[in-house]
């Protein structure tokens, strides 16, 4: 599989580089995959269309060992396993991606103060306009970058940042 | 809009940190042999689509190749000036169209990028704008939350998607070309072209404000 991706990447610099990504991080988007979709056949589609869609924009990929880019991997494949989940024809259950977000149980006493009321706001929203967010105000994606990545229209992407933002807005004030 | 990112960096950190330690707990996957069939054809469609297929220079040498045999055989030619043309390509899936966008007749085309003006309603500003040799992005916002975003390309490789679940759909001409408006929730898209470009216009503001701004 690697071999195959190698051929997206244009300079034997970034194929360096994304074979060291791909090492890095393939298990881990095999994990989230494999959770959303309890299938093996589809969370292999769901790490190769992953990387695919990265080796197409791979000039936008920052540091392989920072949380930055390991956060944007597994925002790229939950979004792509929540597609293949609607695409199912015998899924008749909800998808998750309205639930909170998982393992965070709120805020707490390590949560800077300045930041508990956003965090709730943020943790209360929808996944969907959530994950744009990120990508939009963490990673400094613009629209039309974050609608390849997402396999999505840009105009879907444009309404969920408002949306998100209208959200933040209305909570918040800002 | 600092405090916003300070705390989305903190909530998707912990919520991952939380997932990786798990990952590393649980066994290693052997990815399958079937699954290197499957990602041939994404390499071939990555392929195509980063090979330049030069469909002008095809269309433009059949083009003369025609007239050169009529010049050889007839003692009169004419040659007719047709205006550069859009062909849309509309695959209707299910839940979305997608519209694939290819030019004609562009020999008698001069000039570079030109950016389309808009008659955009007072109380709006720019919040966003970029461009580039085959594209131009516009944003603007008013205080009370509406927006109109315009996307304008260069019609070749260009492809849209629109929402085929709203519940309102027309059809109509701008300046004799197509253009199809479709009402998503909230907002109104309208996508038509002009011969040379494709454009998207977007926006939570009534059909008839938006078409004022195309006008």
């Amino acid at each position: 599989m690697l071999a195959i991706f190698l051929q997206i990447v244009d300079t034997p610099e970034e194929q360096t580089k994304f074979e060291k990504l791909y090492h890095r991080y393939k298990n881990l988007l095999f994990y989230v995959a494999y959770n959303a979709l309890e299938d093996y056949e589809d969370a292999e589609d769901a790490v190769n269309e992953t990387f695919f869609r990265v080796a197409k924009n791979f000039s936008k990929i920052g540091e392989i060992e920072c949380h930055e880019t390991r956060n944007f991997l597994v925002i790229i494949i939950k979004n792509i396993s929540i597609d293949l989940l609607r695409k199912r024809k015998a899924f008749t259950g909800e998808l998750n991606e309205e639930q909170p977000v998982r393992g965070y149980a709120g805020t707490d006493e390590n949560t800077p103060e300045k930041l508990r009321d956003v965090v709730d706001v943020l943790k209360e929203m929808p996944a969907k306009y959530r994950d744009v967010l990120w990508l939009n105000a963490v990673a400094g994606y613009r629209a039309v970058e974050i609608a390849a990545f997402l396999g999505v229209s840009p105009e879907t992407i444009r309404k969920r940042l408002h949306r998100g933002r209208e959200m933040l807005k209305k909570r918040l004030g800002e | 809009m600092e405090r916003i990112r300070e705390a989305l960096v903190l909530i998707y950190d912990e919520e991952i940190n939380t997932i990786e330690k798990d990952s590393v707990n649980s066994p290693e996957h052997s990815f399958t042999e079937e699954f290197e069939e499957k990602i041939l054809s994404y390499v071939r469609f990555s392929e195509r689509h980063y090979v330049p297929v030069p469909h002008f220079r095809i269309r433009k040498a059949a083009v003369i190749a025609v007239i050169a045999a009529l010049v050889m055989t007839s003692a009169v030619v004419s040659i007719a000036i047709v205006k550069p043309s859009v062909i849309w390509n509309i695959q209707k899936k299910a839940v979305e169209w997608i519209i694939e966008f290819h030019r004609e007749n562009t020999d008698s085309e001069t000039g570079g990028f030109k950016i389309r003006k808009l008659k955009i309603p007072d109380g709006f500003t720019v919040k966003e704008e970029s461009r580039h040799d085959s594209g131009y992005y516009v944003n603007y916002e008013n205080h009370d939350g509406k927006f109109i975003a315009l996307q304008q390309s260069v019609a070749d490789d260009t492809k849209m998607y629109l929402n085929a679940e709203s519940d309102e759909r027309k059809t109509f001409k701008v300046d004799g070309h197509d253009a199809i408006a479709i009402h998503d929730e909230d907002t109104w898209v309208i996508v038509w072209d002009d011969g040379k470009y494709v454009y998207d216009l977007t926006g939570n503001v009534s059909y008839d404000e938006l078409i004022r701004v195309i006008e």
